[in-house]
């Protein structure tokens, strides 16, 4: 759908224990990663790249050396070489009866590199 | 059967005078839940408060037939949230979620991207062909509040009409010939 756009790769160290997030009244944790960064034309661009389900609380602590993007990030113009970006992780809490609500912790200061890099045609 | 003949002698018994009073309450009984639905669209900001799940891609978390509470409220969608959006030339409202945002620095204006959970891919093959992106006058509301399989109740009656016709029917039976 976009021709003209850039897209970035990341490669993230998730490292994160909800077992806390998890009461009698939790169904599933849904645990997602976003990038959110400012262009000219975007006041706010958010990039959800990974994301899980985890339906018990014995499953809650995740390690990962090299998470696996599932969403291609992708800039709506081409505005990602050199940006500046924070990364967000945050917990969607889905309950068995009641009230959905989300935690978040967020990463500030990470930036793209100045150079694009060929990993051929793809 | 013994019911059916006191229904039927009290139906009898009744005056004039009797049946205008039954027939208000029950348009009262009616009256109010319109007045609730209607309260509960301008408290929640949400054409639609209630929504009754239709289809599995939001599994694990929502099945069909559990139901959910919408609030629109006034700050800008994000990423995570579990919206109920309309698509262009489709009637039925979809419950996924938001995995992009793209807000316009200049006037108001987001794109959206939406999945479901328990979907491979994004929703771009669901929107209108040449649609990329949801804006806010898609969206419904978003998900606050969840309770399960209450609203198996309102796809039967979509599915077998005939059961809503009959349960409308003892309802007001009920009504016209209850004793206060």
């Amino acid at each position: 759908m976009c021709g003209r756009c850039v897209q970035a790769k990341l490669h993230i160290v998730l490292d994160a224990d909800l077992k806390s997030a998890f009461s009698w009244n939790t169904k599933q944790v849904f645990l997602f990663v976003l990038a959110e960064y400012q262009t000219e034309t975007n006041q706010l661009n958010q990039v959800v790249l990974w994301d899980a389900i985890i339906q018990q609380q014995k499953d809650a602590k995740i390690r990962k050396k090299k998470l696996r993007q599932k969403y291609t990030f992708d800039d709506q113009g081409r505005n990602l070489r050199d940006r500046a970006f924070n990364l967000t992780v945050a917990w969607n809490v889905m309950p068995k009866v009641g009230r959905l609500f989300t935690r978040s912790q967020t990463f500030v200061g990470f930036n793209m590199p100045a150079n694009y890099t060929n990993i051929g045609r793809g | 059967m013994d019911w059916i003949r006191d229904t039927f002698n009290t139906l009898r018994a009744m005056n004039p005078r009797e049946y205008i009073t039954q027939g208000m309450s029950l348009g009262l009984i009616v009256t109010s839940a319109l007045m609730i639905w209607k309260t509960l669209m301008l408290v929640t900001g949400s054409e639609s408060p209630v929504v009754v799940v239709l289809s599995g891609s939001m599994e694990p978390a929502f099945y069909r037939g559990d139901i959910l509470f919408l609030n629109l409220g006034k700050e800008p969608i994000r990423t995570g949230e579990v919206v109920v959006f309309n698509v262009d030339g489709r009637d039925i409202p979809i419950v996924h979620r938001v995995i992009k945002v793209h807000e316009r620095a200049s006037q108001n204006h987001i794109d959206m991207l939406t999945k479901g959970d328990n979907n491979y891919g994004h929703d771009r093959v669901l929107y209108m062909p040449g649609q990329d992106w949801l804006n806010m006058e898609h969206i419904m509301g978003r998900a606050c509040g969840y309770v399960p399989y209450v609203g198996m109740v309102t796809i039967i009656m979509n599915d077998y009409p005939f059961v809503k016709y009959l349960l409308i029917g003892v309802l007001g039976l009920l009504v016209l010939t209850s004793k206060d």
